[in-house]
């Protein structure tokens, strides 16, 4: 067998947050062969990204302390390794894309000089010229149109997609040993990541190394040769990847495994809805454009089309997806439902009634009826209040509080899961997946008819979104909800949805029961969102490798 | 240490209560700044003209918190305004112990004009020794021998002109320099020469006018002898009144004559009880002149006992109106910076929490209020309505709001869009409710962390222009106004360095405690990368 390009051997890295110390790696040992892709996986806080980003010592210090272990890459150790020697094997041997391109790429200097600036500092005999030449080369090789141009561009002028494609040309343009990916699709739409997959194995060369990080199940079966689990800064499982998707041993992966949400899974919800009933919500041809406004007196020169003629309705006890990628107006239907966006034309109905650009005070009352979970559990709750003020504000608004405060808090609370002792916690003091019970308590406190669920259970770690998800479904049964589930990820809606509505540049594209639209999709941009998918387990994904 | 009695406050607040607590030069500092403060509001019962408790005929009276007419102790009928330093003289007190009074600890008050009389100095007497003025012209012949002379017995130790007369001129105690004895040879031998002058060691100046060759040579030669006051030096020496040099003795006392001292020390015995003019006595190299010099009361007056900060221009005591300042200037300062926040928070938050048209509207009427002249309403106003406190805090207020609104306008339109602010206009949450509950708390960290900056910032203002003297009502005491009477009498250091240290400790603490503020909301750590 041949010998590793890096070897970690019993790493453990601490942080020293508040007075305490928390061990982010734990004794942590992994090999990468060449040529090889390792996939870490694990939820977040499972340092994953820590251990990997050490191999750079790239940790912040104090807090964070290399407590033990070494790192040997080609047979030195990089974490005794003079800073100078360190500095050349940083971009040049090894090299690191971001999940998040637009904070990892300067915004002042156009991205050619960026790429021209890798090359020569690692290379100064390079000439300026030639370093552009070989950035304008990469931009091409990374599939940029008209490089020779998009070279002088700013980063702020580049879509989600394009931004993560100047990462990855910068990450591989000096030809590295090694890449450590960190979530480098994470924060992009499904097809843009299998457009990425691509690219990277692609651009990889024979005997590249990659450390590929990520949370996510069906990306690791799709990219990586090997799998490490982490859990609490341990690994918890190691192997191949169809040996581990096909027998885990350890009890987190299989929990792991199962909750992960795929579209060949069972749906939880039947539709048994008799088709006479009125539906709860109706929107008829909903236009919400937002007005581009340019110059002195800022007159309206152009609008961004947001939602364009949407027509859906939802009815009583239905939960309804609203499945798109960003941008393509998903999330702008749901608030403008809520009244959070104004809309030019078209009709909201809510129980037969036009409650489309209703002001404050015609607005109020119905407020109780509809409610929203948000994305973030983390942004979503005031941090200056007590959860008890949080889940109890909106009923003494209503004058809607039967009993006192803090029985009526405690059985909310319960009612989502978590203690009532807890009420007089702040927000900070949960973990993600805790908050967001909270938001979901806050929403249904209020008795709701209909809830818009906008990407819920996105931020959320797989094991978590599971519970969540199941948590939501079980209050929509026992306090006769409907939803409307807003989400990028087919797979969650599929499972818990009765009907789908599929929207790209602000139309629906396809609407139809969920189970007819994944299995027989109509329409060509539904059957390329579908099958850019990563489905775990499904050897036919495996196989485009 | 505050962190534990914080128990109620949300874990954001603790948490950077907690961090404050551990900066500690921001919290000693503000531990100062508060000490100063709340020493500075008792300052009617540290430093006052009338005494914190009088006993007359056992009853007790309380002058400090309670006025009382003249007619209460004296039953003179007056219902003004009593002088209790000058009761306190009356046999009233004087001759009956149950009668007294207790005063505060420095019995002066801010608006006390002190007497001249009163101040406690002690009675020295300077003397000035001095050469008096004396220039004597001397005719002498061709042996340098005097023949003719006017004044100039003085220069010779001698009491009569004529005992001059045939005396050589380098004689007695006057030594002629060499190049006058060779001017007076070349005058003599017919020669052309230009006019002269020396002066020798004693500070004598000898002169000689141009001469122009004649038919014969002259017979006589008239030089010029010169010798102002103090160009031999002054001396000076300080007396006790019972005449006793403070100092070493100067050099001249010992060579005068013993008349002549006590004739001196006489004179100085007068000098102590009315200024005394100049007298002269003969001494060593002509006559010297004795200046006597008892320092009198003159307001502003220099730090002395009982008044270690010096007096002002109308004889009131600087460290009790430095003291009473502090008070003015703090109370000042708190009243302004709250008022301002008041009205920048409150148009701040409306501007970005309804934005759109009400913002718009909103910038611009900003812009026009702001572009008034502040210093120009406020003349123009005291002017009209007198200068007060209150006036001045109210115009300034409603001119300093601007810069607040903006740092507020700009958290509530970030704040607006968040996910929580939203969640609570959908839980329909009134706008009132949702401006004060859940945004205001959460954007007050610009302006906390302002807070000691602002504050320091005010008083600087108010110093300023009271030193412009466009601030508090003439008379109130404050450090600009201090600072402007010794911008007047500028020998007068202790009108300029007190109420300046004044000034530099209390903005000092507050910078200090602003520093802290700041690095308590906004910890970067020191944390560091490869």
């Amino acid at each position: 067998m041949a010998e590793p390009l890096l070897s970690v051997k019993n790493l453990t890295v601490a942080f020293d947050v508040e007075g305490s110390r928390i061990l982010a790696v734990d004794d942590v040992s992994f090999d990468v062969m060449p040529g090889e892709i390792v996939g870490v996986v694990g939820e977040s806080g499972s340092g994953k990204t820590v251990g990997a980003m050490s191999v750079l010592r790239l940790i912040p210090s104090p807090p964070g302390i290399v407590e033990t272990g070494e790192i040997l890459f080609e047979g030195k150790n990089l974490l005794t390794l003079p800073i100078k020697e360190m500095q050349r094997i940083r971009g040049r041997e090894i090299s690191v894309i971001f999940q998040e391109p637009m904070t990892a790429l300067s915004p002042l200097h156009v991205v050619g000089d960026q790429l021209a600036e890798v090359v020569r500092v690692h290379h100064p005999d390079v000439s300026k010229r030639e370093a552009w030449a070989r950035a304008v080369e990469w931009l091409d090789k990374v599939g940029i149109p008209d490089p020779e141009e998009r070279a002088k561009a700013y980063p702020f002028q580049f879509s989600g997609g394009m931004r993560q494609r100047v990462m990855i040309a910068m990450a591989l343009i000096l030809q590295p040993k090694l890449i450590i990916a960190d979530e480098p699709t994470t924060a992009l739409d499904v097809t843009l990541q299998a457009q990425i997959f691509e690219l990277i194995l692609k651009m990889k060369s024979e005997d590249t190394s990659i450390i590929f990080i990520t949370h996510d199940m069906g990306v690791i079966w799709e990219l990586a040769d090997r799998v490490l689990v982490m859990n609490e800064g341990k690994v918890v499982e190691r192997g191949d990847v169809e040996t581990l998707f096909s027998k885990p041993r350890e009890t987190y992966t299989r929990t792991l495994l199962e909750a992960v949400p795929r579209l060949t899974d069972e749906p939880i919800a039947s539709p048994d809805r008799s088709p006479e009933t009125e539906p709860l919500v109706e929107l008829k041809d909903l236009k919400t454009w937002f007005p581009v406004k340019r110059g002195v007196f800022a007159r309206t020169v152009d609008w961004v089309k947001a939602v364009d003629e949407v027509s859906l309705d939802i009815f009583p006890g239905e939960c309804l997806g609203l499945v798109g990628e960003s941008g393509s107006g998903k999330t702008t239907v749901g608030r403008s439902i809520l009244g959070l966006e104004t809309s030019q034309g078209g009709q909201i109905l809510f129980e037969g009634r036009d409650i489309r650009g209703l002001g404050y005070h015609a607005m109020r009352p119905l407020r109780r009826d509809l409610q929203m979970i948000f994305q973030d559990p983390y942004s979503s709750l005031n941090p200056r209040l007590t959860v008890l003020e949080i889940l109890t504000e909106g009923l003494m608004e209503h004058k809607m509080l039967k009993g006192a405060r803090r029985e009526v808090a405690a059985h909310w609370l319960e009612e989502v899961g978590l203690s009532a002792d807890t009420m007089n916690r702040y927000p900070h003091e949960f973990s993600g997946g805790q908050r967001q019970r909270i938001c979901v308590a806050r929403a249904v406190a209020l008795e709701p008819k209909f809830v818009v669920c906008d990407e819920a259970v996105s931020a959320l770690d797989v094991t978590i979104q599971a519970q969540v998800i199941d948590l939501l479904m079980d209050l929509k049964d026992k306090l006769g909800l409907s939803y409307l589930f807003i989400s990028h990820d087919l797979s969650v809606v599929k499972r818990i949805c009765d009907r789908t509505v599929v929207m790209r540049h602000g139309k629906a594209v396809e609407v139809g029961l969920t189970e007819d639209l994944v299995n027989h999709p109509q329409s060509e941009y539904t059957q390329k969102l579908i099958a850019a998918v990563p489905v775990p387990g499904d050897p036919s994904k495996r196989a485009r490798r | 240490m505050i962190g534990r009695f914080a128990h109620f406050l949300d874990p954001n607040t603790r948490r950077r209560l907690r961090r404050f607590g551990n900066i500690k030069r921001a919290k000693w500092s503000l531990a100062l700044l508060l000490a100063i403060f709340v020493l500075s509001l008792f300052s009617n019962f540290i430093a006052n003209e009338k005494p914190l408790i009088v006993k007359v005929n056992d009853r007790l009276f309380f002058p400090v918190v309670k006025f009382y007419p003249d007619d209460a102790f004296t039953g003179s009928g007056l219902n003004t305004r009593p002088q209790y330093k000058d009761l306190e003289e009356l046999p009233l007190f004087r001759e009956n112990d149950e009668n007294w009074m207790l005063w505060p600890l420095i019995p002066f008050g801010p608006e006390e004009s002190l007497e001249a009389s009163r101040i406690d100095i002690d009675p020295i007497l300077t003397l000035t020794f001095s050469h008096a003025d004396q220039i004597a012209v001397v005719d002498v012949d061709s042996g340098l021998v005097i023949q003719r002379s006017r004044g100039a017995a003085g220069f010779y130790g001698e009491d009569y002109e004529h005992a001059l007369r045939r005396q050589p001129l380098g004689s007695g105690d006057v030594d002629a320099p060499e190049k006058i004895r060779e001017a007076v040879a070349q005058r003599f031998r017919n020669q052309a020469a230009p006019a002269v002058e020396e002066v020798n060691d004693d500070g004598i100046a000898f002169g000689l006018g141009a001469y122009e060759p004649k038919s014969r040579p002259p017979k006589l030669a008239r030089i010029s002898m010169e010798r102002r006051a103090g160009a031999n030096g002054t001396e000076k020496a300080v007396v006790t009144p019972e005449m006793e040099f403070l100092t070493d003795p100067p050099e001249i006392w010992e060579q005068l004559a013993e008349e002549s001292r006590n004739e001196i020390l006489s004179r100085a015995q007068e000098a102590l009880v009315v200024p005394q003019e100049n007298m002269n006595v003969s001494g060593p190299g002509g006559k010297i002149s004795v200046a006597f010099e008892r320092e009198t009361v003159e307001f502003p007056f220099r730090p002395v006992k009982h008044h270690a900060f010096g007096l002002d221009n109308s004889g009131r005591d600087v460290g009790v109106r430095i003291l009473y300042a502090t008070r003015t200037a703090l109370i000042f300062g708190l009243l302004l910076v709250v008022f301002t926040y008041v009205i920048g928070i409150g148009v701040g938050a409306i501007q970005g929490y309804f934005g759109g048209k009400t913002d718009m509207f909103g910038q611009r009427l900003t812009e026009i209020w702001e572009s008034m002249p502040f210093l120009l309403i406020m003349i123009l106003l005291s002017s009209i309505y007198g200068r007060s406190f209150f006036l001045l805090g109210f115009i300034y207020g409603i001119f300093n709001w601007i810069g607040i609104s903006y740092y507020m306008r700009a958290e509530f339109l970030r704040l607006r869009k968040q996910p929580f602010v939203e969640a609570a206009r959908v839980m329909g949450i009134g706008r009132w409710k949702i401006m004060f509950r859940h945004v205001l708390p959460n954007a007050l960290v610009p302006v906390i962390t302002f807070f000691p900056f602002a504050l320091v910032g005010a008083i600087f203002m108010l110093t300023a222009l009271d030193y412009l003297g466009f601030g508090l009502p003439p008379g109130t005491p404050s450090w600009g106004n201090l600072l402007d009477q010794g911008q007047v009498q500028s020998y007068a250091w202790w009108l300029t360095l007190y109420p300046s240290i004044a000034l530099f400790i209390v903005s000092l603490l507050g910078i200090f405690i602003g520093e802290g503020v700041r690095a308590a909301f906004d910890p970067r750590t020191d944390s560091k990368l490869e």
